[in-house]
């Protein structure tokens, strides 16, 4: 941040300078992101600019009088990506800083950790390594200064955790720790004033780290999953091209338009807002709202939806609902309302330290108390207790959960699954059925040429070229499957024709006079007088029967032959579904479209229960059915895609959303999928399911540990050398057999 | 033993400096992204457009 900052402090001695953020979609590699890097720092007026690739945002400073944000995203859409401005302030500042200060606090509590230890090895060794009293005084003092800022400044996070969770009367896992490092901090400087015969600074600083280094890589793991989410948020435009009464344009804040206003929506832009189309026609990528990956058409009267993408055609819409008030607000308004319907799942380690606290006071209390009693002298008292204090400290407990879910967590992300909390990784391992969306979930989402059926005499390259020369530049879906074909048959473009006219939800007319290109529906080439007869309308009709669409060619006023697509299956689909049913867990198939292509994708995965033409709301309703149905500790999945879905992501116990292709992840979801294999789902529920036994073993593991650690503390049989030593090995243990995950495999 | 009078707030002085060092890389953010550089030092796109 300084390098950015540094640069705005230069900027202010020679011109005003604003800083950029950017969302990026369409990163594959850090190769992509070093050459929007590239291409960034050239552009002028640019002073800094720098792509991190983890979190596929951008980062530029550039002169104020440079364009701003919109030469900025026009150049990286000329690179083939997409980017879209967001705001750094409200976004990105608060967490980097949260990450930042946890990091600091770690490292240096680390280094205090690693000191108060070397000098403490020293110390025990005592007069057998040659240490005169003076000397060991010395060490002991600094030894006491070393760990006072490690348990006081480092451990900060877990003073205000304990005091929040006091104040809400709930007895959390930070309060057993500030007690522990307090306790050992007391006892310390106690002991180092008195002069008995041990000090237990390295508790203090120790028990510090090793907890901030768990929570660290906790938090590193949850910031991954977390990071594209808030891409979602950025989606909707921020600004409207508004049509003056005058004829005249002029770009304004999407929160100034108004009921009324008309606004211009270039092609490949996002809508502004909810609306009704003025003038002009388009095909409108809605895969926001209704998950289909086919654009439809719209033409003059048609209604909107804010943030949906204008393919091609210039369209000019009169606004119906103000920003706040649209499809969008509304979609996210549910989705808030879904999600507080939730229960709150305490993390299993929280439920274990409501009772483990008290009983680690009562015991310490009790120790203390019957040691008086015996007779003993209160050096020897307060010994004895801080050792019960010690030993029982909950490292290891701490460490149980975390240790494992961030190792699976860990795990899960490069197999292309990100889990957002721990929670959601509780909640999956307790998956028993699978609601499945098809677009982009079941299917890749991306139409594919599946036959070609050339005329007589024609074969299947020309019928390619054709199409392609017609088709252009286009990125309509259906013209990229055609380009991705034509390039694995080899076929070569034709010369493009020189007029090309956009004909929505027909096709597309290219070229004047005898030599038009048409590629579109039948309906299409009716219009112009062409008739499809003989094989090929044969062999299309079966093809449509599929299920398949259809995209015929003709040339000159005669019928090429048609191009077939279908949306494929995931390769690995039915594999994965029969995983699922290996694991327990029953899947079924929710779609909103139609019951042909339903059946074929079900029966072609293996799934037996199918649902079709389900709205986004039946779906919600859908999701609730199964989770009433379901049995104490059986959890519903429901995995989709598109914000359409959002609102069943949120209802389901465990909400599963693929961003690949899409790029859009949702708030919604509590595990990201951006792996292209249906086999994530199956990994994620075993995954789950391993890292709950792990958990399990862990904290058995811990507890095992104190029921044996603390009498032999409370019986003066370990002394707080032993009980630090045993405190460290049960850490240890718990976070190696944690580590056991990340080496995790799927079964076969 | 009076050796240690000086050694240890010597070594204290010099791992202090190390840890104000790296606090300061993470201030400076160079702890943001661990998988880019990483990978883009691979690529073999970094021509010096003035060659060109």
């Amino acid at each position: 941040m300084s390098a950015a900052a540094s640069a705005v402090a230069a900027g202010s001695a020679a011109g005003a300078v604003q800083e950029v953020g950017l969302f990026l979609e369409g990163l594959r590699c850090a190769g992509c992101s070093g050459r929007i890097e590239k291409a960034l720092r050239e552009a002028a007026g640019v002073r800094e600019a720098t792509v991190n690739f983890t979190t596929h945002r951008a980062r530029v400073v550039l002169d104020a009088d440079a364009g701003g944000e919109a030469a900025l995203v026009a150049l990286v859409r000329g690179l083939g990506y997409d980017a879209t401005p967001y705001d750094l302030e409200r976004l990105d500042r608060p967490a980097e800083r949260q990450a930042r200060d946890a990091l600091v606090r770690l490292l240096v509590a680390a280094f205090l950790a690693g000191n108060v230890m070397l000098i403490s090895v020293a110390l025990y060794l005592g007069t057998d390594g040659g240490l005169d009293d003076a000397t060991r005084r010395g060490l002991r003092w600094l030894a006491v200064a070393l760990s006072v800022p490690a348990a006081t400044w480092c451990a900060l996070p877990f003073w205000r955790g304990a005091l929040s969770g006091l104040r809400r009367r709930e007895l959390t896992l930070d309060v057993p720790v500030v007690l522990g490092v307090s306790t050992a901090l007391v006892a310390s400087v106690v002991g180092t004033v008195a002069e008995t015969r041990h000090v237990f600074a390295d508790s203090a600083s120790m028990i510090v780290f090793l907890i901030l280094l768990g929570r660290t890589l906790e938090r590193s793991a949850r910031a991954r999953a977390t990071g594209a989410v808030e891409r979602l948020v950025a989606l909707a435009p921020e600004h409207a091209v508004r049509r003056r009464g005058d004829g005249t344009c002029e770009r304004v804040p999407v929160s100034e338009l108004r009921v009324g206003d008309v606004v211009v929506v270039a092609p490949g832009e996002r809508i502004p807002a909810d609306g009704r189309i003025v003038a002009g026609e388009s095909e409108i990528d809605e895969a926001l709202v209704t998950g289909e990956s086919v654009p439809v058409v719209r033409g003059v009267g048609a209604r909107v939806v804010g943030a949906t993408r204008s393919v091609f055609g210039e369209i000019e819409i009169e606004v119906r609902a103000p920003a706040g008030a649209g499809t969008l607000a509304r979609i996210a308004a549910l989705l808030e309302r879904a999600q507080t319907e939730r229960p709150h799942v305490q993390r299993l380690a929280d439920r274990v330290s409501t009772v483990f606290a008290p009983t680690v006071l009562v015991a310490a209390a009790g120790t203390a108390l019957g040691w008086t009693l015996a007779g003993a002298s209160a050096v020897d008292v307060a010994l004895t207790a801080a050792a019960v204090l010690i030993v029982a400290c909950p490292c290891a407990l701490g460490l149980a959960t975390p240790a494992a879910v961030m190792a699976a967590i860990g795990r899960a992300a490069r197999l292309g699954v990100l889990f957002r909390s721990g929670e959601a990784l509780e909640r999956c391992a307790g998956a028993a059925q699978l609601l499945l969306d098809k677009t982009g979930t079941l299917t890749v989402g991306r139409p594919r040429v599946t036959e070609l059926v050339a005329a007589p005499g024609v074969e299947g390259k020309t019928l390619l070229a054709t199409a392609l020369a017609a088709e252009g530049a286009s990125t309509h879906p259906v013209a990229q499957a055609i380009r991705v074909r034509a390039a694995e048959e080899g076929a070569l473009p034709l010369p493009e024709p020189a007029v090309r006219r956009a004909r929505p939800g027909r096709g597309v007319v290219a070229g004047d006079g005898p030599e038009t290109l048409l590629v579109g529906s039948k309906k299409l080439l009716a219009d112009h007088g062409v008739a499809v007869s003989g094989i090929v309308a044969e062999r299309a009709a079966a093809a449509a029967r599929r299920g398949d669409g259809l995209a015929f060619v003709a040339r000159a006023g005669r019928c090429l032959g048609a191009i077939a697509f279908v949306d494929p299956l995931r390769d690995d689909a039915a594999p994965a579904v029969a995983r699922l049913a290996r694991l327990g867990v029953g899947t079924t198939l929710v779609s909103g479209d139609h019951l042909r292509a339903v059946l074929r994708a079900s029966g072609a995965a293996g799934i037996e229960r199918c649902a079709a033409d389900v709205s986004p709301e039946g779906k919600v309703e859908t999701v609730r059915a199964a989770r009433a149905a379901a049995r104490e500790g059986q959890r519903v999945v429901f995995a989709g895609d598109g914000l359409n879905d959002a609102a069943a992501l949120a209802a389901a116990d465990v909400g599963i959303a693929f961003a690949e292709g899409s790029d859009v992840t949702l708030h919604a979801a509590d595990v990201v999928v951006t792996a292209p294999r249906l086999g994530a789902l199956p990994d994620a529920v075993e995954l789950a399911r391993s890292a709950g036994r792990r958990i399990r073993e862990n904290l058995g593991l811990a507890l095992l540990y104190n029921a044996v650690a603390v009498p032999l503390a409370a019986a003066g049989v370990l002394r707080p050398l032993g009980a630090a030593i045993a405190m460290s090995l049960s850490s240890l243990v718990v976070t190696g057999n944690a580590i056991r995950l990340l080496r995790w495999r799927p079964r076969r | 033993m009076d050796v240690l009078a000086i050694t240890i707030p010597a070594t204290l002085l010099l791992a202090g400096v190390l840890v104000a060092l790296v606090i300061r890389a993470v201030r400076r953010g160079e702890f943001d992204d661990l998988e880019g550089p990483a990978q883009r030092m691979i690529l073999d796109d970094d021509r010096d457009p003035e060659r060109e």
